[in-house]
C-alpha cells in the first residue's frame, strides 16, 4: 500500500485541502470504537441468524427423515412379509415336472444312438 | 516528493496484549475463529476502509454501511485469503465492492434524489465556505467513477494501479478519470479560486 501524498507532490493547494475537508473521516477516537463494536455486532447478528436460521429447518429435516425411515422401513418389511408368503405357496403347490427332466431322456436317446452307429461302423 | 499520512487515516494505537503481534498472526488467528483477532484487524483498518467507502458512496452514513457490509463479507471470506498477500489490498477491494453494491442499489430505488445529496459534508454545514460549497456542487457533477478515482487520489492517497483494482477498472482509466475530474473541477472552480 502506497503512503499517502500530496497531489502531484506539490504543496496542497484550496481545490485539494477542501476536499479533505470535504470527506475528512471522524476523527473521534470514541467514534471508531464504536463503529468497530458496531462491525462485531453486525457480524454476531449475522451468525446469530444463520444459526437461527440452520435451527429453524433443523428441527422439520430431522421430522422428514424419521418419516423417511419408517416409510422406508414398512416398504421393506412389506417386501419381505410377501415374498416369505410366495415362497410358502411354493413350497405347498404340486411341484411341475422341470423341461429339463423331460427333454433329457430324449437327448439321451439321441446320444445312444449316435454312439451306436459309431460303434458299429467300426 | 513530499510525504505525509492525513491524521484521520492513521490506524488506532494497539493496545498491549496486541503490541507484539502482527496483522499476519491476527489474520491467522482470525482464520482460525478468533473474534477477538478479527476484532484488531476492524481495529487496524476501519479508518482506510472508511475513506475507501467514502470515496465511492453518497454520504457519510451509507459509507458506515459499507464499511459493515464489507467486514461482514469479509469475515465470512476469510477461509478463502491467502495469509502471505496484502490483507489491506485485499480488504479494500471487499470494501469497494461493497461500496459500489451499495450505489447500485441506491440508484435502483432513489435515482432521482442523488444528484441532489451528492457529496455534501455529512457533519459541520455551518463552517462551509464559498469554496467548500462551490466545491460540493462541482464534485456532484463528476460522474460516479470520476469523483471516486479523485478522492481515493488527491484525498486518500492511493496509487491509480491500487485504484483501478478496487474499482475494477484498467490502471490507464483511473488516471485518465482523474485527469478530467481535475479538469471539471478546476474549471467549474476558477472563478471562485481567482477572488481567494
Amino acid at each position: 500500500m502506497s503512503n499517502l501524498h500530496l497531489v502531484h507532490g506539490h504543496e496542497e493547494d484550496d481545490v485539494t485541502r477542501e476536499l479533505r475537508a470535504l470527506y475528512a473521516a471522524p476523527d473521534d477516537a470514541s467514534y471508531w470504537s464504536e463503529l468497530e463494536a458496531r462491525v462485531m455486532q453486525r457480524i454476531a447478528d449475522a451468525e446469530l441468524d444463520w444459526r437461527s436460521e440452520l435451527s429453524r429447518w433443523t428441527r422439520p429435516a430431522l421430522l422428514a427423515a424419521a418419516a423417511l425411515i419408517l416409510a422406508c422401513g414398512a416398504a421393506l418389511y412389506r417386501t419381505h412379509e410377501v415374498e416369505q408368503a410366495a415362497a410358502y405357496e411354493a413350497l405347498l403347490a404340486p411341484v411341475a415336472r422341470p423341461t429339463e427332466a423331460i427333454a433329457r431322456p430324449m437327448l439321451q436317446d439321441q446320444r445312444d444312438g449316435t454312439a451306436r452307429y459309431v460303434l458299429s461302423r467300426d | 516528493m513530499t510525504v505525509a499520512i492525513a491524521p484521520h487515516t492513521l490506524p488506532a494505537p494497539l493496545s498491549v496484549a496486541e503490541a507484539g503481534r502482527t496483522e499476519r498472526d491476527y489474520v491467522l488467528a482470525a482464520q482460525r475463529g478468533d473474534q477477538d483477532a478479527f476484532a484488531a484487524l476492524v481495529r487496524l483498518h476501519e479508518r482506510r476502509a472508511y475513506a475507501v467507502a467514502r470515496a465511492i458512496v453518497v454520504t457519510h452514513e451509507d459509507a458506515e454501511d459499507a464499511v459493515q457490509e464489507g467486514f461482514l463479507h469479509a469475515y465470512r471470506a476469510l477461509d478463502r485469503f491467502l495469509p502471505d498477500q496484502p490483507f489491506g489490498a485485499w480488504l479494500y477491494r471487499i470494501m469497494a465492492n461493497s461500496a459500489l453494491d451499495l450505489v447500485r442499489r441506491r440508484k435502483v430505488r432513489e435515482t432521482d434524489e442523488l444528484t441532489e445529496t451528492v457529496a455534501l459534508p455529512f457533519r459541520d454545514p455551518g463552517e462551509a465556505d464559498e469554496l467548500r460549497t462551490r466545491l460540493a456542487d462541482a464534485i456532484a457533477r463528476l460522474t460516479e467513477r470520476q469523483r471516486s478515482v479523485i478522492v481515493l487520489h488527491d484525498v486518500e492517497g492511493f496509487t491509480h494501479g491500487e485504484i483501478g483494482q478496487m474499482l475494477g477498472i484498467p490502471e490507464g482509466t483511473a488516471r485518465s478519470d482523474l485527469h478530467h475530474a481535475r479538469a471539471t473541477l478546476r474549471g467549474l472552480l476558477r472563478d471562485v479560486r481567482s477572488d481567494l
